[in-house]
């Protein structure tokens, strides 16, 4: 059977095309080409001189149907209606309001740009799920017709063929209607566009005027850089004595239609593992839970799990004093049992992972905690049923808490260390860990599915194992976000990390790298070739430069004990130059 | 006192209720929505904390200064009291450490907690612990030293008003300490304020900063106060709608009467009013 016939012998309508055409002849290159696009009714249109009135015209036509607004220099594959279609199936299963979906656009963080398309500037991005953008590439848009029609969506009135993405997605979120990208909209197009033209209007008078009449944002990044609206811009609504302001923060615009928009939210669960022997640090790390909750909103269901190896009373007993003091959370507990196969601290983890029913998971032991206020950051990447892996910055502490037996612990003294970035992700494929556990969102299906091939026979660098067993999946894709999403508390004596005897952590090291590696699904050769191409990983090493391993492996102590010294002199209090270290010395 | 949304009234009591839990104190609570004057989340609030909350309804707007300085005229505190900011959640034993310090200081006027995760970078002295302001996220202030000095400047409507109290407070032979054991974990958006936009904070901390110049240093110093604005990267439709408002509130600002020393109350660049130990 034939694509023609599988979709014409479905009886559904063809979807239709609108084709901006630049001319008499690719117009009849369109209508020539029609034939070997079974499914798309394809609709040339001739003699626009502005992109923004051909957009108010369709919304105002009396199409019932999405449809498709294309460049005339784009080319679909032959099948781009099956794709279109099970996109269109699956936008309509998993959002109640969606407005516009293109094939490249910029997220809201202004740092993500995602590509599904080849042009002059590249080939594609790979991409899981659909995504949300801030602002959508104009060369291919599937348009949600009836629902901007009932959002009463209307561009302004500009002449050209510069901004009206930019307008259009911008004007979509603002009526409720969220904006997608899509890899099924996959098309060549054969320009790379025109800089300075988009330059000349985009970032002028008009154009910016018109966007600081919709936002009060600052700056707005798009697809051909950022727009600069401070110039255009009022500021008299961050007074609270006299502010009635209509006007929107795209980003809390962004998150409120999308919270809404998903028919799901996706469900992230905490795991919180414990020993319950030290109820001061695990009350702090439920604090910040606490105050992420509040955060997340509608973004993101969330749930704690408090895993632990003690019984099961104890483990109820301190669920319920914690249910009580936090009455915000959604809070549960589970006894692992000690497995006689695996050490106690791995075969908590994983029995806990396998114990949830959700599609994240978030390790973070009860030592460390999370900031609250990235949890919005990690949630706009999270999809139900999502494959991604989501990496933010860690910040490293060390801490001395109170150690009186007569009164409840106390933190006396906190330091920060320094900042494990969440790039440093790749660097796990050169076999070190770079990544605290709690700076990474695990996809549970993912995960769970990996799970269930392996062992786990190490105990410590359980971590690093379940990050390697997440990279070397075939189905993840990893997110960097510029954020801090947790800390590490490192209490001298009190972390295994800093155990001087490395015996037992390279035996567990060896052993969960000798199981992974002969896991036949994690040993693709293409994942560590890429991994370790020249410049890949970022670090002063690699096969050809001819630097030691030896280097590779012990980076100079000298910058981190400059660091640690000056860390400690600052917790005194005062800046440290030569004159007040000497003045505080002579005190 | 708080600012309005719902949930931070109702997490931030949570917290409250832990660490005074921990603390086994049994410390009277007394809220105030200072932006949005109507019932908010009473019951809740009510079956966190039972008796030991009171929730006050002003009927109007009030700035953040003003409000407590309501609240400290029904109150009457005796010695002294705890100002916590909605995003604040005092560590078991911040309570503790802000009282100890205070009882320590016969002349203390304003005890401020540690700031966590991300500690504030001013200067304090570590032998004194007398610092240039303290902040009034989470602190200790003094009934007698408060009333002393009038309260809050009500003029500074947000931001800032720490500052011009701590100033205050010292001119009048009270210290301003910083108390690096009492640790309160602070929220503040300050550390996730996105670039695409301006916040409040931005316009009253830039506004106030020229207000509070003027008021301790006159003319100079406003002159000074807005150069720094004018240096700062900032629009310039910012700086003109900032420099507006300032003007309408200059009739309004009474300066202080007598003369003040730049060296003790220091500014040392745009809203700056310490050395930084650090900077993140």
């Amino acid at each position: 059977m034939t694509y023609a016939s599988a979709i014409n012998g479905s009886g559904e309508r063809a979807i239709p095309v609108f084709v901006v055409c630049r001319s008499q002849a690719t117009a009849a290159d369109w209508i020539r080409r029609a034939a070997q696009l079974p499914g798309l009714d394809v609709r040339p249109l001739l003699g626009v001189t502005s992109y923004y009135k051909a957009i108010n015209e369709l919304l105002q036509g009396g199409i019932e149907q999405p449809v498709l607004l294309v460049h005339d220099d784009i080319r679909c594959g032959f099948d781009f209606a099956v794709a279109v279609r099970e996109l269109l199936v699956e936008l309509e299963q998993k959002f109640t309001n969606w407005g516009v979906c293109g094939n490249a656009g910029i997220f809201v963080d202004g740092q993500h740009v995602l590509r599904h398309l080849r042009d002059p500037h590249g080939g594609p991005d790979p991409g899981t799920d659909i995504t949300p953008v801030l602002v959508v590439d104009g060369n291919t848009l599937l348009l949600n017709v009836p629902a901007l029609r009932q959002g009463e969506v209307r561009l302004p009135d500009f002449e050209g063929f510069h901004g009206y993405d930019v307008a259009l997605s911008i004007e979509s979120w603002l009526a409720g209607l969220a904006v997608f990208c899509d890899r099924r909209l996959f098309v060549m197009h054969k320009s790379g566009g025109d800089q300075i033209g988009f330059d000349r209007f985009c970032k002028g008078p008009a154009f910016t005027s018109y966007l600081a009449s919709r936002l009060i944002n600052t700056t707005l990044p798009t697809l051909n850089g950022l727009l600069d609206l401070g110039p255009s811009q009022t500021f008299r609504h961050l007074d609270y004595e006299s502010s009635h302001e209509s006007r929107k923060d795209i980003s809390v615009v962004f998150d409120d239609v999308l919270s809404h928009a998903r028919r799901t939210a996706p469900f992230l669960t905490i795991i919180c593992r414990t020993q319950l022997v030290r109820p001061e640090l695990l009350e702090r790390a439920m604090s910040t839970f606490a105050m992420a909750a509040v955060e997340a909103g509608d973004l993101v269901q969330l749930e704690i799990l408090v895993a632990s190896d003690r019984p099961h009373p104890e483990v109820e007993a301190a669920t319920a004093r914690l249910r009580e003091q936090f009455p915000g959370l959604a809070l549960r507990g589970i006894a692992v049992a000690p497995q006689q196969e695996r050490f106690s601290r791995v075969g908590t983890l994983f029995g806990a992972i396998m114990a949830c029913q959700g599609d994240y998971i978030w390790v973070v032991d009860d030592d460390d905690f999370v900031f609250p206020l990235a949890v919005r950051p990690i949630a706009r990447w999270l999809a139900p049923g999502g494959q991604r892996l989501i990496v933010g910055h860690a910040r490293r502490f060390e801490e001395h808490w109170s150690s009186s037996a007569a009164e409840a612990r106390c933190l006396k003294n906190s330091i920060e260390l320094e900042k494990l970035r969440a790039d440093g992700v790749f660097h796990a494929f050169d076999g070190d860990n770079h990544t605290p556990v709690c700076s990474a969102i695990f996809p549970l299906s993912v995960v769970k599915e990996r799970l269930s091939r392996v062992a786990a026979r190490g105990d410590y660098y359980e971590d690093y194992f379940l990050l390697m067993l997440t990279l070397t999946s075939a189905r993840v894709e990893v997110i960097c976000i510029d954020a801090d999403i947790a800390g590490i508390s490192l209490r001298p004596g009190e972390n295994t990390v800093t155990l001087l005897d490395r015996e037992h952590w390279d035996m567990s090291y060896a052993t969960f790298m000798n199981e992974l590696l002969r896991l036949r699904s994690a040993t693709s050769p293409l994942f560590w070739q890429l991994a370790h191409r020249p410049g890949s990983s970022g670090l002063a090493y690699s096969p050809s430069s001819g630097t030691p391993v030896s280097r590779r492996l012990s980076p100079s102590i000298w910058p981190l004990l400059f660091r640690r010294t000056l860390f400690h002199l600052q917790k005194a209090g005062w800046r440290a130059t030569v004159l007040r270290i000497i003045n505080y010395l002579r005190r | 006192v708080a600012e309005g949304k719902g949930t931070d009234w109702r997490h931030s009591f949570d917290g409250v209720a832990v660490a005074m839990s921990v603390n086994q104190a049994n410390l009277p609570i007394y809220a105030l929505n200072f932006l949005e004057p109507r019932p908010l989340l009473a019951d809740v609030l009510n079956e966190r904390l039972g008796q030991d909350l009171s929730l006050h309804h002003p009927g109007r707007r009030l700035g953040f200064g003003e409000s407590v300085n309501l609240l400290f005229s029904l109150v009457c505190p005796a010695a002294g009291f705890l100002l916590v900011n909605p995003d604040c959640i005092p560590f078991p034993g911040c309570f503790d450490a802000l009282y100890q310090t205070f009882r320590e200081h016969q002349d203390a006027g304003i005890v401020e907690a540690r700031q966590w995760p991300l500690e504030h970078p001013k200067e304090f002295d570590p032998v004194t612990l007398e610092t240039p302001w303290s902040s009034c996220a989470c602190c200790l202030l003094s009934s007698e030293a408060f009333s002393a000095v009038g309260g809050f400047d009500p003029m500074f409507f947000l931001y800032n008003e720490d500052v011009d109290l701590s100033w205050r407070l010292r001119l009048a032979d009270y210290k301003a300490l910083y108390c690096p054991d009492a640790f309160a974990a602070h929220y503040t958006g300050l550390y996730s304020y996105r670039p695409d936009r301006l916040y409040p904070e931005h316009y009253y901390s830039a506004k106030n900063f020229i207000a509070l110049s003027y008021k301790f240093f006159g003319d100079n110093g406003e002159r000074r106060a807005i150069a720094l604005l004018q240096a700062a990267p900032f629009p310039q439709t910012f700086k003109d709608c900032v420099m507006e408002a300032y003007r309408e509130l200059k009739p309004r600002l009474s300066r202080y009467p007598a003369e003040v020393d730049p060296r003790r109350f220091k500014i040392t660049g745009f809203n700056l009013y310490h050395d930084l130990r650090f900077s993140y």
